[in-house]
């Protein structure tokens, strides 16, 4: 499937209600969505619920968001990560852990780093995902999170040093 | 800097941003933080490795989407971010509107009287418009033989529900080729006012309270009595009354602001208006590039049957369905009632001119107009 284009005419397309428009867009962004929120929430059917919804708001509020600070894929993850942390809150402490541990096993390497990935906060995972995977920069990751750009580098920061220091073998520090 | 004080640059440097050259010189020199960057990297690759086994996922069934549709409720109640400067500029503006509407009527100076004169006695009429201004509006109708009947009226007040009136009324019989018959025929020109003077010089005015829509009967120094019947208006009447009565004669035909429509097409529109009572009154109208209609009252050769109801004339011809127009009714008497029309495939010859709208041409008995259509 040809990629849809990420800008102007997508989103006056998508404003005037324009399926399938929506449709390419919804099956380019799908699949990421849903491992993002997967990292995220820690549970595949949740995340896929979670994704549905934040698809849903950017179908019936396309005009939710600033072209000018960030691009409408960024405005869709930004949904998302909205969505996700207030299921998050939500939740009980029992929820959250059963919510954990479905992951996709492969090869070891992938295995420690997807075992360290889990023992870290959803918010520093979803964190380190979205600029890692999905390529964000700082200034796009302070749209999406609703957050200042410092205070998304310094998440950053420390995000990567607890993951670094569990998968070399150590333990997440106290507080991170 | 010590390693310590360089974790947070080397997650910057990562990002690929710029760091303090001091920063600078100390990762480059160190050997735990250049691991740390190698780390920072190795990871994003495991990450990206993770996310790559995933992404080749088929897409799971798109969601439902709603049809869209405008929330007008929220619309309308959504709050909605202006600019202080736009705000002030709005209330500026809301403001001189206020002020200028204000103005416009004061300057519109009150309401708007219209009305019939008309001698009950030969129907004859004739119509007027004025308002509260303390202005003499004047009319003139026949009395029978060569005797007219004056009259003057003037409104001191004009409220939607009650007009104060005052009014001079009295039948004279104008010498022929006098000043005062051209006055009556209205033929004198920017003397008339002088000569109109004269005819009322000597009237006592009557006081009346009128209310609108009734029709008020005042009697005649001299003889007879002439009626007033009219409505009061806030605004201007978009067409003036004065030579286009409300009500008409059975056997007069008028037309005012005109248009003509075929088919659903509209032909056009004729600025003013004309009248004529005759033996059979005729109106004549030359609508380019179709030629010249004839409107008149009672049969005639060539034309066809058509239908009149107060301001519209239906009617057929060569295959087609017209409608005309008239801002006021177009006959007096029963209402519907039988018209004839006929149509010329020319306007008239003689016109050196060819109209790119519809324009009158010709009014008066149907021989007068026949006749100068083939002028």
């Amino acid at each position: 499937m040809a990629p849809v284009e990420d800008g102007q005419d997508l989103r006056d397309r998508l404003r005037r209600g324009d399926a399938e428009a929506f449709g390419k867009f919804y099956c380019q962004h799908a699949a990421r969505l849903r491992e993002f929120l997967r990292r995220y929430l820690g549970d595949a059917k949740t995340a896929e619920d979670v994704a549905q919804d934040a698809f849903l708001q950017l179908w019936q509020h396309p005009n939710g968001f600033d072209p000018a600070r960030a691009p409408l894929k960024a405005y869709l993850f930004g949904i998302a990560a909205k969505r996700a942390a207030e299921w998050w809150r939500h939740r009980s402490r029992e929820e959250r852990r059963v919510a954990s541990p479905q992951v996709w096993r492969g090869t070891e390497s992938a295995t420690l780093m997807e075992e360290a990935l889990e023992r870290l906060q959803p918010e520093s995972r979803s964190l380190l995902w979205l600029r890692a995977v999905e390529g964000y920069s700082c200034a796009e990751l302070a749209v999406i999170l609703d957050i200042p750009v410092g205070t998304v580098k310094s998440r950053l920061f420390a995000a990567r040093e607890q993951l670094r220091r569990i998968w070399r073998g150590g333990g997440p520090q106290e507080g991170l | 800097m010590n390693c310590d004080e360089v974790q947070p640059f080397v997650s910057a440097l990562h990002d690929g941003e710029s760091v303090p050259r001091e920063a600078a010189e100390h990762i480059r020199s160190c050997s735990v933080c250049q691991g740390r960057l190698e780390d920072y990297a190795k990871i994003d690759v495991e990450l990206r490795l993770l996310a790559s086994s995933v992404s080749e996922e088929a897409p799971t069934e798109m969601p439902h989407l709603p049809q869209l549709r405008r929330r007008w409720g929220h619309t309308l109640t959504a709050r909605v971010l202006v600019p202080r400067f736009a705000l002030g500029v709005g209330l500026f503006a809301i403001l001189g509107l206020s002020v200028g509407l204000g103005w416009m009527q004061a300057q519109s100076g009150g309401l708007w009287f219209q009305f019939d004169l008309s001698n009950p006695a030969t129907q004859d009429r004739v119509g007027c418009l004025t308002q509260a201004d303390g202005r003499w509006n004047e009319g003139f109708l026949s009395a029978g033989a060569n005797k007219r009947i004056g009259i003057r009226v003037k409104a001191s007040e004009v409220e939607q529900d009650r007009v104060r009136l005052s009014v001079k009324t009295r039948v004279f019989e104008p010498a022929p080729g006098s000043d005062e018959e051209k006055a009556a025929n209205y033929q004198l020109g920017t003397r008339s006012e002088e000569v109109i003077d004269q005819i009322f010089a000597n009237i006592t005015p009557q006081e009346f309270g009128y209310v609108p829509g009734q029709t008020l009967e005042i009697p005649v120094e001299g003889g007879g009595k002439v009626a007033i019947k009219g409505e009061v208006f806030k605004l201007r009447p978009s067409f003036s009354a004065q030579w286009y009565p409300l009500t008409l004669h059975p056997d007069e035909i008028a037309l005012s602001k005109a248009a003509v429509v075929r088919d659903n097409e509209f032909l056009g529109e004729i600025h003013g208006g004309g009248s004529a009572r005759a033996q059979n009154s005729a109106i004549g109208i030359c609508v380019p590039p179709l030629g010249a209609f004839v409107f008149a009252l009672k049969p005639f050769e060539g034309a066809v049957h058509g239908v009149a109801e107060f301001g519209e004339v239906h009617f057929k011809m060569d295959g087609d369905n017209y409608i005309l127009f008239s801002a006021t009714p177009i006959t007096g008497g029963q209402q519907p009632r039988e018209i004839w029309v006929y149509r010329s495939q020319n306007c008239p010859p003689s016109w050196k001119f060819i109209p790119k709208h519809p324009v009158f041409a010709g009014t008066g008995d149907i021989s007068n107009v026949l006749d100068f259509l083939r002028k």
